[in-house]
């Protein structure tokens, strides 16, 4: 007998809800794939130069492009870029879709507290990323809502994150009951599960069951009550992956970009955007290393650049591809700058004065360059509402940043961002 | 008129009573008269006592601790404070006197009013802790040490004090805490023989005795090299080959290699070929993975043996195994020039360039930690002081910088990190230590340095001479000012040494060893151990102290903080005085201090006496068990409790847990990912569903292949055992109750819980029946793409009494009930 035909034959006689493995295992509710916005906050790690990228110094003692090259402007654009790396391309392409922030003061020249001020708002421990912050608020009941690549990935207990590196074997979890190993043009037919679906049926119902009498013990220590929650909100999450097999792309973006580096970059934002495009995703995050360039800084800053902008380029073709670049919203930035000088070694070192690029579809906030440095770059501070510069206007900070990036999202207000205050000056980036 | 009465103080003391150290404030020369001083927030009278344990301390002087404790960033400064709750009436009267001796500095210094703080801007003098502050100081004049009974306003004191909070745990048992301690230390599961003879008397010794064998030492290198990260060094992509820079240093680092790649280029046959291949393809392996381990393996090998662990930095030797032996040419002969796991002390005297002697200093001279945390030409070796002040007392330089600097500051370029007192309160016990490490070079090489050295004709330079030193020629040594010819270090930083110590000028050569004696006799020492091992025991770093009063939940984070600390003071003492663990193993014995952690309720706190307020909850969020396995850990308890790991369908060799899956189950590299995940989340989850889909066909055939005595899983239980009988359904839940205790531990079995698993059973194979499923144990009988009745196994084809049909439906479903007992929180969590 087929199972339909038999239960069909239950039904008949009345017994079918008094047959245990015909109950159907409680599962979450459908799933809302996310279609809002999507965040993607891309950390240049070690102290990035934006005097050679978008806040251009042409002073040889800051930067020996100076001795025959300057500043580069664009037409019909207040976006200026420094003549290294390949800043060319990457600006006249993209600075339609830019908002360049300059001068923001990191307070600090160490890395940690300049990773946690750039991507929290806060130089003390213990809040969260902005990406956390919109996965929480935007997706909270999705399985990938905040994906993170490495860097600064505090989550303050108000979300997960997922670490997708390796994605080889990634289709072996979204169907963890099925066979995948076998040749699919061999002349083999094997069996294609492990176990029969109602057999699966019936453990997963044993296995709520279960999961539902641990979390029902009174006594419970906090940190069990947190883990088991855990355990039960990932496994509720597990039945919502299906979408992703559809969009994760069969063969994965080399390791290698267009200058022949090694560039992790790119796999990153292909992760990333297939988990968007699946509608699992809300926010994640990239990281590009070595931009710590205290010796021979010329050519191993032209090196960090080129990777982050290849990476960068690659993030927007992928994302026009698959249709979804008008949805995209990029963060850019770094712990903190690098020195107005060269040392003795040829490198530069630390220095609290940074930039950041806010990347988005023609937006009419984009196009447009806020804040701005001395010629020895040093932060000037600007009026909050004019934008101009003001010398007892605010002096930008990374919460200044930040609160622009919830704004941004629609999300200050919440009670999770509330949970979180920057007590930052609203400043009129949008 | 003030009715000073003892009720409040018996409240206060019956709090304080349960600490070990704690015995309150006291405070002589009570003024009766300044009653209306004391009331707190909310109006309601506050003792001394209680404002120190409630405001004074969580709010300010706490902060302040951060840095000005002995051996802290301000710990050259004339305020030393215990950074402990348990240390408030010391710190009351450590305060007090400071006052007296620096009227006004308690106030002008942390807000910079006139006056310069190392630490910047604590708190100006609009802001609450500057009151409180105020009143601190208005108290040593007019204290007050009890407060009137008053019906309204009672101050019941925190209800986080951290002896209280730790006394609403209740504690794994003995048994249970020997259990837990044996899966996670040796990936070993105690019989229940074992665990009915352990008792409160003999835990400690047994958990001790757990610390032997492969999997300990596992465990251990896995433990050091969550902090250490040398395991970086052995991904091809980042080899510790490459990070030794070739045979200019390390002349014989091709001994091995390089007659294989000869043997490659010379073979004439493509099979000869391949064998070379693969055996130059395995030495590199094996020689980065060495090379990787080499300052882990020193860990576990000073471990081994019982040493101090002081001996992991103070050891005048190198571990080396066949394959870092032939690299690092140390004269030593091992039988098996395979054997990967034979590991032995050298020295490195002639594998050098110019064969000199290096002078070992345990992990501080290891070539891969060297190059894990490497300098530069500017950072001058801060980075690796950085780190090793992390790693080995407990003291994070870099951790400290929650405040705003001053901008110019920052922006100083007259050589600030000396001459500039913002950035000297970091640098002043970061620089001396960074020059300990004077003679190597940014990428790890013993002096690697050239310059031209004078000679009686030419006083700037008459000859070019290498492996003087290991500063930098250019931007330094050529301009002769201010570097001498014949300096190790640089004169426009400070002098090398540690803490009030100058490095002595008859150990210039061996600075790093100087160092390393000095670093073990600092009482940070122990601490900085306890907090090395926090992550490896406890799946976590030690709670932070919180640095803004204004957050939320501060009050519950400062009592997490104060919780852990309690604990990091007492195991890092008796760690230090031999006391630790079985007490019978002389000081700073390693496995003693892990059996002290092991059966402190950080480890063992697994329910609440009573129900907890949010504030409570929090404090408590981090102790005790419920922590998630690495993919190491879980690997190894697997094999123990199935007697299987989850291999490849076709490759048995291939752990797919520590291999394929073992990214997304929170394991990292070593490089971009150094954090593991220490929450599930979803993909995560579904490794578990995977793992526990595939593993459970093999594992249940397999056993039921055994003679049913040999089983260790299914030794109750016979293939011809159905519930259609009354002995089979008695055997098949003997079979559960033996499957819950074993998986899931003896707390776990009661009759629920072999009801739900004996139903499970029934349900199965009910449905199997009805549904006419097949008896193959392997089918894929629609031939068809995702069929509902698919069901793969791998079985054995060409043995005609291996088992591949179940005419009982039995085996199916005990591979189901199996999936439900191994995914449990129960084996995925501790």
């Amino acid at each position: 007998m087929k199972r339909r035909d038999f239960i069909k034959t239950l039904a008949a006689a009345g017994l079918l809800s008094s047959q245990p493995w015909l109950a159907k295992p409680a599962r979450a509710a459908t799933l809302t794939p996310y279609r809002g916005n999507f965040y993607v906050s891309i950390s240049a790690d070690g102290g990035w130069d934006v005097t050679s990228l978008c806040d251009p110094k042409a002073s040889s003692a800051i930067n020996h492009w100076a001795n025959n090259q300057s500043i580069q402007t664009i037409v019909n654009s207040p976006i200026q870029y420094a003549p290294f790396a390949h800043n060319e391309a990457f600006f006249q392409n993209h600075h339609q879709n830019m908002l360049v922030v300059n001068g923001i003061d990191s307070q600090t020249n160490a890395h940690e507290a300049g990773v946690r001020h750039t991507w929290s708002g806060r130089l003390a421990h213990g809040y969260p990323s902005f990406s956390a912050i919109a996965a929480a608020t935007l997706g909270p009941n999705l399985p990938l809502s905040y994906i993170s690549n490495g860097g600064y990935k505090e989550t303050a207990g108000i979300t997960q994150y997922t670490l997708m590196q390796d994605p080889t074997s990634l289709k072996k979890l979204v169907f963890p009951n099925q066979f995948l190993d076998y040749d699919t043009n061999g002349d083999w037919d094997p069996a294609k599960q492990y176990h029969r679906n109602a057999a699966m049926d019936l453990i997963q119902q044993a296995k709520l069951d279960r999961l539902t009498r641990l979390r029902a013990q009174s006594q419970l220590t906090p940190k069990q009550v947190s883990s088991l929650s855990d355990l039960f909100n990932a496994r509720v999450g597990a039945d919502q992956l299906a979408p992703l097999a559809e969009t994760m792309p069969e063969e994965l973006v080399s390791n290698i970009d267009s200058d022949g580096q090694w560039n992790p970059l790119m796999r990153q934002a292909q992760i990333a955007l297939a988990a968007y495009e699946a509608g699992l995703c809300v926010a994640a995050d990239l990281s590009m290393w070595g931009f710590d360039t205290h010796a021979n800084h010329d050519e191993e800053h032209t090196t960090a650049l080129q990777k982050l902008q290849n990476g960068i380029n690659y993030l927007w073709e992928e994302a026009t591809r698959r249709g979804i670049e008008n949805r995209l919203v990029v963060f850019i930035s770094s712990d903190f700058g690098r020195t107005p000088t060269y040392n003795d070694g040829d490198g530069k070192d630390h220095w609290p004065v940074s930039s950041a690029i806010i990347m988005a579809k023609e937006q009419r906030w984009t196009n447009k360059v806020v804040g701005a440095t001395t010629s020895q770059h040093e932060t000037l501070n600007i009026n909050p509402t004019t934008l101009e510069l003001d010398k007892n206007g605010v002096q930008l900070q990374p919460k200044h940043i930040q609160q622009a990036m919830r704004e941004l999202a629609g999300i200050e207000n919440h009670e999770i961002s509330l949970r979180f205050p920057l007590n930052a000056e609203s400043i009129r980036f949008f | 008129m003030v009715f000073r009465t003892a009720i409040l103080g018996v409240i206060l003391c019956g709090l304080w009573a349960c600490s070990d150290t704690g015995t309150g404030v006291t405070v002589s020369g009570t003024n009766e008269s300044e009653a209306d001083d004391t009331r707190n927030t909310d109006g309601a009278c506050e003792t001394d006592a209680e404002f120190m344990a409630n405001r004074a301390w969580p709010r300010v002087l706490s902060q302040c601790a951060a840095c000005h404790n002995d051996g802290g960033l301000a710990g050259a400064s004339a305020l030393i404070l215990r950074n402990s709750q348990a240390a408030l009436d010391e710190n009351f009267n450590t305060t007090l006197s400071y006052n007296n001796a620096y009227p006004e500095l308690l106030l002008d210094k942390p807000s910079e009013n006139n006056t310069d703080h190392g630490g910047g801007i604590i708190y100006q003098s609009s802001d609450d802790n500057y009151a409180i502050m105020s009143e601190l100081i208005a108290r040593f004049t007019e204290p007050v040490s009890s407060c009137e009974l008053s019906e309204d306003t009672p101050s019941s004191g925190s209800n986080l004090d951290t002896r209280s909070l730790i006394d609403k745990l209740s504690l794994l048992s003995p048994a249970q805490t020997y259990r837990e301690a044996a899966l996670l230390l040796s990936g070993y599961l105690p019989t229940d023989t074992e665990l009915e003879l352990v008792n409160d008397s003999n835990l400690k010794s047994k958990i001790r005795a757990l610390m032997t064998g492969d999997n300990f030492n596992a465990f251990l290198r896995e433990a050091a090299n969550d902090q250490l990260l040398t395991m970086k060094w052995a991904d091809s992509r980042t080899s510790g080959l490459s990070a030794l820079n070739g045979e200019y240093f390390y002349p014989h680092v091709s001994s091995r290699i390089g007659p294989l790649e000869e043997a490659v280029e010379n073979a004439s046959t493509d099979e000869a070929r391949q064998t070379a291949q693969q055996a130059v393809h395995d030495a590199y392996t094996n020689t980065n993975l060495a090379l990787a381990q080499e300052p882990l393996r020193l860990i576990s090998h000073v471990v081994a043996q019982e040493h101090p662990y002081s001996e992991v930095l103070t050891a005048n030797y190198i571990l080396v195994n066949p394959y870092t032996n032939d690299v690092f040419n140390t004269g030593l002969n091992f039988s098996d020039p395979l054997d990967a796991n034979d590991w032995k002390e050298a020295q490195i005297n002639s594998g050098y360039r110019n064969g000199q002697d290096l002078p070992h200093a345990g992990i501080l001279t290891s070539p891969m930690y060297l190059a894990r945390y490497p300098s530069t030409d500017t950072n001058r070796n801060r980075a690796r002081s950085r780190w090793t002040y992390y790693f080995f007392l407990g003291v994070d330089i870099e951790g400290l910088a929650i405040r705003p600097m001053n901008s110019d500051s920052l922006m100083d370029v007259d050589n600030p990190t000396l001459n500039n007192p913002d950035c000297a309160v970091c640098h002043e016990i970061m620089d001396p230590v960074a020059g300990a490490f004077q003679n190597w070079g940014n990428d790890g090489q013993f002096r690697d340095q050239c310059g031209w050295f004078p000679d009686s004709e030419h006083p700037q330079g008459g000859e070019w001479l290498c492996d003087r030193d290991a500063l930098p020629w250019t931007g330094y040594k050529e301009f002769f000012d201010p570097y001498v010819a014949g300096d190790l270090w640089y004169r426009d930083m400070r002098s090398v040494g540690f803490s009030t110590n100058e490095l002595p000028a008859n150990q210039q050569n061996t600075s790093l060893a100087w160092l390393a004696r000095q670093m073990v006799e600092d009482d940070r020492f122990a601490m900085g151990t306890v907090r090395f091992w926090f992550k490896g025991l406890l799946a976590r770093e030690p709670t932070s102290l919180p640095s803004n009063p204004d957050d939320l939940q501060y009050e519950s984070e400062l009592a997490a903080f104060n919780i852990d600390n309690l604990f990091i003071e007492e195991l890092a003492n008796a760690f230090k005085a031999g006391s630790a663990g079985t007490a019978s193993n002389g000081i700073l014995n390693l496995k003693d201090l892990f059996v002290d952690m092991i059966a402190s309720p950080l480890f063992r706190g697994q329910a609440t006496q009573q129900d907890l307020n949010a504030d409570e909850q929090h404090a408590l969020l981090q102790t005790g068990s419920g922590r998630l396995l690495t993919p190491e850990q879980l690997n190894r308890k697997l094999n123990a409790l199935l007697g299987a790991s989850w291999s490849h369908v076709w490759d048995t060799s291939r752990n797919q847990l520590t291999n394929d899956f073992y990214g997304f189950y929170g394991g990292i590299d070593s490089d971009g990912v150094t954090d593991r995940n220490t929450q599930l989340n979803t993909l995560m989850a579904t490794v578990i569903e995977r793992f526990s889909s595939e593993m459970v066909c093999r594992v249940v055939i397999d056993e039921f292949e055994k003679t049913q005595s040999l089983r260790l899983l299914f030794s109750e239980v016979s293939i011809n055992d159905t519930p259609q009988t009354d002995s089979g359904a008695t055997n098949i839940k003997q079979a559960l109750s033996h499957l819950i205790t074993r998986l899931w531990g003896s707390e776990q079995l009661n009759q629920v819980e072999i009801d739900a698993a004996y139903d499970l059973f029934l349900n199965l194979r009910n449905e199997r029946i009805e549904n006419n499923a097949t008896t193959y144990l392997s089918t894929n009988e629609a031939q068809e793409l995702n069929d509902n009745n698919d069901e793969f196994c791998q079985l054995d084809w060409e043995n005609e009494d291996a088992l591949r049909q179940d005419s009982n439906q039995v085996l199916r479903p005990w591979m189901g009930v199996l999936m439900y007992l191994v995914s449990d929180y129960k084996v995925m969590y501790l």
